[in-house]
Order: C-alpha cells, then sequence, then structure tokens
C-alpha cells in the first residue's frame, strides 16, 4: 500500500536516507527501528510530506503523495508524535474534532465519532471531554492523541516513538491497546522506536535501518533469528531467544490438567494424589480455588478445603498471556508449572519444559 | 475657524470671548485657546494652523522693526504701525482694539516696597545699584525680549545677573506672583502685567514706569485676511466687544480666574452675557 | 514585672502579633494621622496656606476611635477569610469617608464666610490614603479568582464613592476645581481614552503583522528590535516636539488636511508619538509569544494537515495570548501616563489640567488631572492583568 521506491533525503552535502526500497502491505504494522539518526523519524515524515525527499518517490495505493497537497495529504493519514502535542487550549472533545472538522464533518457525525473513539480508547466521556490536556497525566494524553489520529477514521496511521516519553506501565497499558486496536480496526500502520522489546511485541513485519539504509525488512522472528548479519544481531541483542518469548502465547501452549473439586471426598483426593504430584483444586463451576499437594503430611482426615493451598492468583496466568511474561512469573515463584486461568475458570496447565523445548521449534 | 490664544489667563478670556461672539454669529469654531507662549502662537497663525487670537499692539516692536522709533508708546499710532506692516508682511489684519493697557510690569511684596521706600523703577534701580537683594521671577520672553526687561535696564541704568532671576517656562504672571508673595526659593520680586487681578489679592505692588519705557499693549484680535474675506461681519461682530473693554473690568475678570479659579469660559461668557453682546 | 519589663513584653508581642507588613501600614497611617498638615487653608486660590492638623478638622475622641478602628481592621485583616478581610477594608473605607466628608464639612464651613476661600486636602490625607491603599493591595492579594477581588474593593472604595456622590466633600479645592471644569473634564477623560488606547489600538494593529513576519527572519528581528528599542529611548516631550516640524510641513504643502484634523499641533503628532513608543512591547511580545508555542503542538497541528495560516491563527496566536495580553498592558499603562504630556502640544487629554495648574500655579487642578490619570493607569492594569491570568489558564500545558 504504500511504496517507497529508491528514496534518498539528504541535508546540504549528508544523505540522511539513502535509496530506500520497500512495500508496507494494506493492515500491515510495520516498525521502523534502528540507532539514532538511522534515518527512521526521516522516512516515516516522508510518507505525510513533512519531509519532501530529495530523490525517489512514494506511492500510496499506486498515486505519488506528491500529487496531493500537502495538508488535503495528511488530514487522511493519522500523525501521533512523542509529545503528543495536544492543543492546550482546546478541550479533548475539540482536540479530537480537529481532523473532522478540517474535513467539514457535520456536528453530529463529528459527535458520535468522538464518542466511538472514547469507547474504544476506553475512557469515560462524561469524566475526560470537557477536560483540558493540562488536566490528564501522560497516559491519557497519549490516548487522546491517538484517539486524535484516528477521528477521521484514515487508512494510515504513522507513529513517531509515542510511548518514549511514558513510564513502563503505562508505556506497556498502551501497546496493549494498540494490540488490541489494530486486531479491531485493521489499519496500516507505520510505527517509528528504538526499543527492540517494542518492536517485537507490535510489528506485523520490522524494518531495521541502520545509517540511512534498510538492512532488513522482515517479521520479527526472522530478525530475531537472523544469525548472518552482525548489526542486527547485535541490536536486537543477546537476550533475542527471550525477545520470541514476547510473541508467543500461553494459549497456543496450554496442556491438559489434573483436578479435583472441593465436593469430592476425601478417598476420592487420596486415590488421586497417589498417582500425581499434585492436583489443581475446582468448585463445582469449575473456578480455580486452590491446588494441593502428594505431601505425606497431609491428614486427608481434615476436610479438603482446609488443606489447600489457596494463594493461587500469584501463579495463574491468563491465555493471552505472552510466554516470556509465563516464564517470568515461573522464575520469581520458583515452580515449573502454572495454571491458565479464564475468567476465574481453568482450562489447562503450562509448564517450563513446554517454554523451553518450544523455543528451539518455532 | 480656528480660535486660538496665549497661554496666560487674559489671553483665554479673550480667546474664549471671540470663540463665544463667533458661535453665538453661526460661525463654527475649533478651540486652540491656550496654545503656547506668543512665538508659538504667532507662528501658528502665519503658518495658518490658527485664524484668528487675540494679540498687543506693543508687540508691533518686536515683531517688526521697520518703524520709527517710540511711535509704540502711543496708543493709536502703534495700534496704526502694527496694523499696517502685519497687513502689508503677513496679510493678517488687526480689528478694532480695546483701550487697556496691559502692559509689563515689575511688582514686589507691599512691605519690601516700603521697607526699602520703592516707588518707581528709578527707586528700584539705586536698589539694585547700592546691593539690594533682588530674585526676580519671570518668563523667559521677559527676560530676554529687547523691549522687555532689557529696554529697562537700560533706562533706568540697572543691571541684573542670570542670579537674580529665576525663569519659569510659560508666561503665567499668577506663578512669578505667587513666588513673590510667598518668598519661594528666594523671590522677592515677580513679573507681572497691568491688567493682573491677582496683585491686590496677593499684597503686591506694581513699581511705577515713570520714564514710560514700556510700550503700549492694547489687546485686539488679528484675523488671517483669508478668512476674513470668508466671513467680513467679524469685524462689526467683535468691535462693541472690545471696545466695551478697559483696565479695571480686564483686572476684575483676570482675578476671578486666577483668585476665584473660575474657568476663564465661564467668566467670559458672564461678561458677554450681562452686557447683552449674547443671549 | 516593672514597667520596662512589660514594655519589652508589649513590644515583643506587638511584634509577633503584627507582620512587616502591617507595620509598614500603621506607621504610614499614623504618619498621616498626627502630621501637621491634613488640609491647607488659603485665603483664595492662588495664596500661601496655613497647614491644619487633623485634630482641628475633628474632634479629639474622634481622633481616639479612629485610632481604634485602624487597629481593630489590622487584627480583622489577620484572619484572611473573606468576611473578616472585606469587614476590614470596610472599617478602613468608612474611616477614610469620614475623614474626607469632615473636611468637605470645614471646608463648606469657611467657603461660607469666604467666597474665595480654599480648603485643600494636603499630605497628612494623602499619606492616610496611600497607607490604606497598601494596605489594600496586600490584603487582596490573599484571594484569587476576580469576583472577590471585586467584592473586597467595592467593600474598600465605594464608603469614599458614595461620600463624593453624595456631595459632602463638594467644597474642597479639588472639588471646586473639579465642578467649575466639569463639562471640560469628561470631555477630556474621553480624549485621554481616544489617544491613548487609540494608539495602542494602531500599534496592535500595524505591530501584529510585522511581529509575526520578522518571526521567520532572524536578522530582521534583530534591526526591528533595535529600532524600536531606540524609540524608546527618547522622551516624550521631544518626541511630540519634534514630529510637530514634518507634519506642520505637510499641513502647509497641502492645506486641505487641516479640514481633517490633521495639524502640527494636536492629537495626531501625539498620537503617532504614542503609537511608536506602543510598538516595542507589542511587537516583542507578539514575537515571543508566538516563539514560545511548543514546537510539538506545531508540529501535530501540521501532520494533522492545518494549513499555514490556521496553525497561525488558530493555535499560535491564541497560544500566545497571555504573553500577547501582557505587552498589551504594559503599552496601555505607558499610553495613559504618557498621553498626560501630550497636553503641552495641545492633544487635550488630563494633561491640560496639569499644565493649567502649574501655569496658574493652582495645586488641586494640578491633581484635577493627575488623580484620574493614576486611576485610570491603574484600572487598566488591572483589567488587562485578570484577562491575561484568564487566558493564562485556558492555554496551559501543565496545570498551574
Amino acid at each position: 500500500m504504500i511504496k517507497f521506491e529508491n528514496v534518498s533525503k539528504a541535508y546540504d552535502e549528508s544523505k540522511v536516507v539513502k535509496n530506500l526500497s520497500f512495500n508496507i502491505n494494506k493492515g500491515e504494522f510495520c516498525v521502523l527501528i534502528g540507532p539514532s539518526g538511522c534515518g527512521k523519524s526521516t522516512t516515516l515524515k516522508m510518507i505525510n510530506r513533512l519531509v519532501e525527499p530529495t530523490e525517489g518517490t512514494i506511492t500510496i495505493e499506486g498515486k505519488n503523495v506528491r500529487d496531493f497537497k500537502p495538508e488535503i495529504l495528511r488530514r487522511r493519514i493519522g500523525y501521533v508524535i512523542q509529545n503528543i502535542g495536544l492543543f492546550p487550549h482546546l478541550s479533548v472533545k475539540e482536540n479530537i474534532s480537529v481532523v473532522p472538522k478540517l474535513l467539514k464533518w457535520d456536528k453530529n457525525r463529528i459527535d458520535e465519532r468522538v464518542s466511538e473513539l472514547m469507547q474504544l480508547m476506553g475512557m469515560q466521556e462524561s469524566l475526560f471531554l470537557n477536560k483540558h490536556p493540562s488536566e490528564l497525566s501522560g497516559g491519557q494524553a497519549q490516548r487522546i492523541g491517538v484517539a486524535r489520529a484516528l477521528a477521521a477514521d484514515p487508512d494510515i496511521v504513522l507513529m513517531d516513538e509515542p510511548f518514549g516519553a511514558l513510564d513502563p506501565i503505562t508505556k506497556s497499558g498502551l501497546q496493549n491497546e494498540i494490540l488490541r486496536l489494530q486486531r479491531k480496526v485493521q489499519k496500516t500502520v507505520v510505527f517509528v522506536t528504538h526499543d527492540i522489546d517494542e518492536a517485537v511485541k507490535l510489528a506485523d513485519r520490522i524494518a531495521v535501518m541502520n545509517e540511512g539504509r534498510l538492512v532488513a525488512y522482515d517479521r520479527p522472528e526472522s530478525i530475531l533469528n537472523n544469525k548472518e548479519n552482525e548489526f542486527i544481531k547485535k541490536f536486537v541483542g543477546f537476550d533475542r531467544a527471550l525477545k520470541k518469548l514476547t510473541r508467543m502465547y500461553v494459549e497456543d501452549f496450554i496442556k491438559p490438567y489434573q483436578s479435583v473439586k472441593i465436593s469430592d471426598s476425601s478417598e476420592f483426593v487420596k486415590r488421586k494424589l497417589e498417582s500425581e504430584i499434585f492436583v489443581w483444586v475446582l468448585d463445582d463451576n469449575g473456578n480455580l480455588k486452590g491446588w494441593l499437594n502428594n505431601d505425606d503430611s497431609t491428614d486427608f482426615a481434615e476436610h479438603i478445603e482446609s488443606l489447600i493451598v489457596k494463594n493461587i492468583e500469584i501463579f495463574q496466568v491468563s491465555p493471552d498471556c505472552s510466554l516470556k511474561d509465563a516464564l517470568s512469573v515461573m522464575m520469581s515463584e520458583n515452580v515449573v508449572t502454572l495454571p491458565v486461568v479464564d475468567n476465574g475458570r481453568l482450562i489447562g496447565e503450562i509448564r517450563l519444559s513446554d517454554i523451553v523445548g518450544n523455543e528451539k521449534n518455532s | 475657524m480656528v480660535v486660538g490664544s496665549k497661554i496666560d489667563t487674559e489671553g483665554s478670556l479673550l480667546g474664549n470671548m471671540i470663540m463665544l461672539m463667533l458661535e453665538e454669529n453661526d460661525i463654527p469654531t475649533v478651540n486652540k485657546i491656550q496654545l503656547g507662549p506668543t512665538n508659538i502662537v504667532r507662528n501658528a497663525i502665519k503658518t495658518g494652523q490658527i485664524d484668528i487670537y487675540p494679540e498687543y499692539t506693543g508687540n508691533g516692536a518686536f515683531f517688526f522693526d521697520n518703524f520709527k522709533k517710540g511711535v509704540f508708546k502711543d496708543f493709536q499710532k502703534g495700534y496704526e504701525t502694527v496694523k499696517s506692516l502685519d497687513y502689508k508682511e503677513n496679510k493678517i489684519v488687526w480689528l478694532t482694539p480695546a483701550d487697556a493697557n496691559n502692559t509689563w510690569a515689575i511688582a514686589t511684596r507691599k512691605e519690601l516696597a516700603e521697607k526699602h521706600s520703592l516707588k518707581t523703577l528709578e527707586d528700584f534701580a539705586g536698589y539694585v545699584n547700592n546691593g539690594g537683594y533682588v530674585k526676580l521671577a519671570c518668563s523667559e520672553e521677559f527676560a530676554t525680549r529687547q523691549d522687555a526687561l532689557p529696554a529697562f535696564m537700560e533706562a533706568y541704568g540697572f543691571k541684573l545677573k542670570d542670579k537674580n532671576l529665576l525663569i519659569l517656562s510659560g508666561g503665567n504672571t499668577a506663578q512669578t506672583e505667587k513666588a513673590a508673595a510667598q518668598k519661594t526659593s528666594g523671590v522677592n520680586f515677580a513679573m507681572a502685567y497691568g491688567t493682573d487681578g491677582a496683585l491686590a489679592a496677593l499684597n503686591l505692588v506694581v513699581l511705577e514706569d515713570t520714564k514710560n519705557v514700556q510700550p503700549v499693549y492694547a489687546p485686539a484680535p488679528i484675523i488671517r485676511e483669508e478668512i476674513l474675506n470668508r466671513y467680513p461681519e467679524i469685524e462689526k461682530i467683535l468691535k462693541p466687544v472690545f471696545e466695551s473693554l478697559n483696565l479695571e473690568k480686564l483686572q476684575k475678570m483676570n482675578s476671578k480666574i486666577a483668585i476665584g479659579g473660575i474657568p476663564a469660559e465661564v467668566v467670559a461668557e458672564n461678561y458677554l452675557k450681562s452686557n447683552g453682546f449674547i443671549d | 514585672m516593672d514597667l520596662s519589663t512589660n514594655k519589652a513584653y508589649a513590644g515583643l508581642v506587638f511584634r509577633r502579633l503584627l507582620d512587616k507588613n502591617e507595620i509598614i501600614f500603621l506607621f504610614l497611617f499614623a504618619l498621616g494621622l498626627f502630621s501637621s498638615s491634613f488640609i491647607v487653608e488659603k485665603p483664595n486660590r492662588l495664596a500661601g496656606g496655613t497647614p491644619l492638623a487633623l485634630d482641628s478638622v475633628i474632634s479629639g475622641t474622634s481622633m481616639f476611635v479612629a485610632v481604634t478602628i485602624v487597629l481593630i481592621a489590622v487584627l480583622l485583616s489577620k484572619e484572611k477569610t473573606f468576611v473578616f478581610t472585606s469587614l476590614s477594608f470596610l472599617f478602613l473605607g468608612l474611616l477614610l469617608s469620614f475623614f474626607l466628608w469632615q473636611a468637605g464639612d470645614y471646608a463648606a464651613g469657611v467657603t461660607s464666610q469666604n467666597d474665595y476661600a480654599r480648603i485643600s486636602l494636603s499630605y497628612g490625607f494623602w499619606f492616610i490614603l496611600g497607607a490604606c491603599y497598601f494596605f489594600y493591595i496586600y490584603n487582596i492579594n490573599f484571594f484569587s479568582g476576580a469576583f472577590y477581588r471585586f467584592l473586597l474593593s467595592v467593600s474598600f472604595f465605594l464608603p469614599l464613592i458614595v461620600v463624593l456622590a453624595t456631595g459632602f466633600a463638594d467644597k474642597l479645592s479639588l472639588l471646586i476645581e473639579f465642578y467649575y471644569n466639569q463639562d471640560r473634564f469628561f470631555k477630556e477623560v474621553l480624549n485621554h481614552f481616544k489617544i491613548a488606547y487609540g494608539a495602542v489600538a494602531l500599534a496592535v494593529v500595524t505591530g501584529f503583522p510585522v511581529a509575526v513576519f520578522i518571526t521567520r527572519n532572524k536578522k530582521l528581528s534583530e534591526k526591528v528590535f533595535n529600532v524600536l528599542g531606540i524609540l524608546q529611548t527618547i522622551p516624550s516631550i521631544a518626541l511630540f516636539g519634534f514630529l510637530m516640524i514634518p507634519l506642520a510641513f505637510i499641513v502647509n504643502i497641502f492645506p486641505v488636511l487641516g479640514k481633517f484634523g490633521i495639524s502640527g499641533i494636536g492629537w495626531l503628532p501625539a498620537v503617532i508619538a504614542l503609537y511608536l513608543y506602543s510598538l516595542l512591547p507589542v511587537v516583542i511580545n507578539v514575537f515571543t509569544g508566538i516563539k514560545n508555542v511548543s514546537s510539538d503542538v506545531v508540529e501535530a497541528a501540521r501532520g494533522m494537515g492545518m494549513g499555514k495560516y490556521q496553525i497561525l491563527f488558530r493555535i499560535k496566536i491564541l497560544l500566545s495570548l497571555p504573553i500577547v495580553l501582557n505587552g498589551i498592558r504594559v503599552a496601555l499603562v505607558q499610553s495613559v501616563g504618557n498621553t498626560a504630556v501630550a497636553a503641552l502640544i495641545g492633544a487635550g487629554g488630563l494633561g491640560v489640567f496639569i499644565f493649567q495648574g502649574l501655569g496658574q500655579s493652582a495645586p488641586d487642578l494640578i491633581l484635577l488631572g493627575a488623580i484620574p490619570t493614576i486611576i485610570i493607569a491603574v484600572l487598566t492594569d488591572s483589567v488587562m492583568q485578570i484577562l491575561a491570568d484568564y487566558t493564562k489558564k485556558k492555554t496551559a500545558y501543565d496545570k498551574i
């Protein structure tokens, strides 16, 4: 959809982008990554003509971007920047409405769209619409920034290190939001970052740049597996194996489990534990309540409920949890198996051997 | 029609009278009364920035130089001389004057005059020459114009140096007289006008000009010919007013303004109304 | 405890009871209260006067009550709540108006015997007034919100205004001058506004595009600010006088211009001079305001597809309003002050009374010109300050 053909950009004598050629497909989440000064931001800005290339052409769906007036082009492309740039003198609602107003949408359509977007971003309309940017936290502000970029429902969204100024918790939350959004709306996104973890987490394809050149443009797994290119290897880092785990999810590695119910008799439980090291304990609705160990000290004369280990929350993971996070839980709690819980119901197990073992096969 | 006047009290009074008379006769006016000292106002009429203002016949000696010496000491002769000269050179017409002599004078506190037996300027000259303390408050104009202080000094044979003078900007004798009355900054003599209203109230006496050094300063409206041609009736309108004025009446009215603080417009209007010139 | 310890103790308590500003207020107030020259009595407008202390005007008991009221006012004001402070202000306002009323009463008595007699307020009164104004400013700053500040100001000034309006002070010299010159006074107030505000309006309209233009050109901006800075250093009287010459010259060549009120004297040279003075504060503040707009905001605006002029008018100008309004405030206050001098070249305005008063040696006439000028300047400053603060709140990048 977005095609770069032999694009270069030079400032005075030095070329910051050298002969770039690649194609971003429709609906694809493309991440531009590289060290400082590699030309990734410049490349992004050439798409909406904030920067004009000195050589080469950029086309969107076959049409040369130079055929459009810059302002007209930009109104059809969403743009999010690191420091957000919300207009301080406008309310949240007015901020979001900027591009629709430029496109002369009627009032009702704009109001509807604003509601839609606030819902999409998970922010309560009545609470936020009349606030001014100075009253928002960093995370809230960037959410509004994204909403603003999506307001006119553009097909393309450009994001230039949008989460770079946020704290890790907010950043992670927003990254998850973006993933969730992308699953829903399937825009063509071009995202610039210098954080390889972020790139691996979000991208469909990663474009690695160095000194103005495109070094590689491939799926994250391939980039992570690349053992030939020294630059990529060093850029990705030693922990590329762990990074791969962020792209794999628990739900794909669930194994069956053994369980008993609280209502079961002590006899039944005792017999079960003769063949298992431990069992999960569920209630009659299948909700996970705890686990029970095969331990000589267990006195089965007592009621089951008083025997089970109940602090189950620290171990449980959801199906959409990444393998990296699952591994992290295992390491911090010193266990090799975790329960996979969906809405309180136990649906399976995940084991360390599945994570480590599987790594070789992907 | 632009009506101007000098910045002093009497100028304001006469200027307002002129303006009120013109308005009464449906001639539209623009008020530029109390514009500035003599030279500014004179310049303004010559360049056409104002059209009419009250001037004094005696000033002819100051504006022109091709006249017979001493002619300004005579009321009639002075008037006619300045009238013809101003018309010839500047196309400015002098209308009917008032028979009042508002001449420059030197005044002092009554007690000081009595103490040193000062009645005339001759006495004053003697006082100065005997080393008497003099601090004279006056305007720049008075100190430097040839027919003012320098003329006194020459005629009576005394000399005042810079240290004897306190020069005030503007020409309002209220300031100089007040300074002498209150001994401000050591002032004990003041420049005054013959028609000043404040003299009696401040206990000041005027030193007599026995040698008649000063020319006659009779006030008259002067107007640019161009404007007069447009409104020839002005001559007739202003004549009876100026003819009705004399020294006492002017002194009384000046006093109301300077001492009573009644604005010149009001005093002028009252005079014109009570004499039936306007309704 | 003996007397000296008592005194020391009282002094300590007093010192801890009052803060620095309150001590200053009480000191100034006392200076005025016990001054030997509260009013001056003159047999006529021109003559010298006899100074009279406050106890010639009010009784000894009243003096004592006055002192008590002042102390109560100070104590009330220590509680920085709206109710207590407005009570404190009310007490002071009433006290001031009482003094004014009594002075007016005394003047009425004297003038009924002697038509020409003049009673002027002297520095005793002005010290008291100044002290109270100082107290007012000090205390009102503890309150934010235009509405509360307005109400507090009303409780301070209303008693004074009532005394003036009901004519109890009418026989004071200052008010006699006012009544004699009433028509002219209002005419000149209007002129004063027209000249001072008109000049600044011109500066805003013409200076604004210039400022926007030079934000793009560093060298040009340096030259422009150099020139404007030099203009500021020219004393106003000199500039007025200087402008008279070319204007008179032009009117000589095109006499028809005289019909439009254009001449070497009058409002035109004054407005031109004031316009030139107003350019620097206006241009520099528009320039700074626009430059200081966050580059992120501008980048976001560009990236969203706003055109150059849309960005200028909808974003840059609005966001720079606090700074711009501040510049306009400076220009206006400066203008109001300088317009007082413009009367020298026949431009009118309140300076007319100042210079007439100077020429006629009538101090109260001078005050008739000076006091309203000061009031106008202070009001202008306050209103513009409120506007600037309001826009500051609405354009803040972070919560203030």
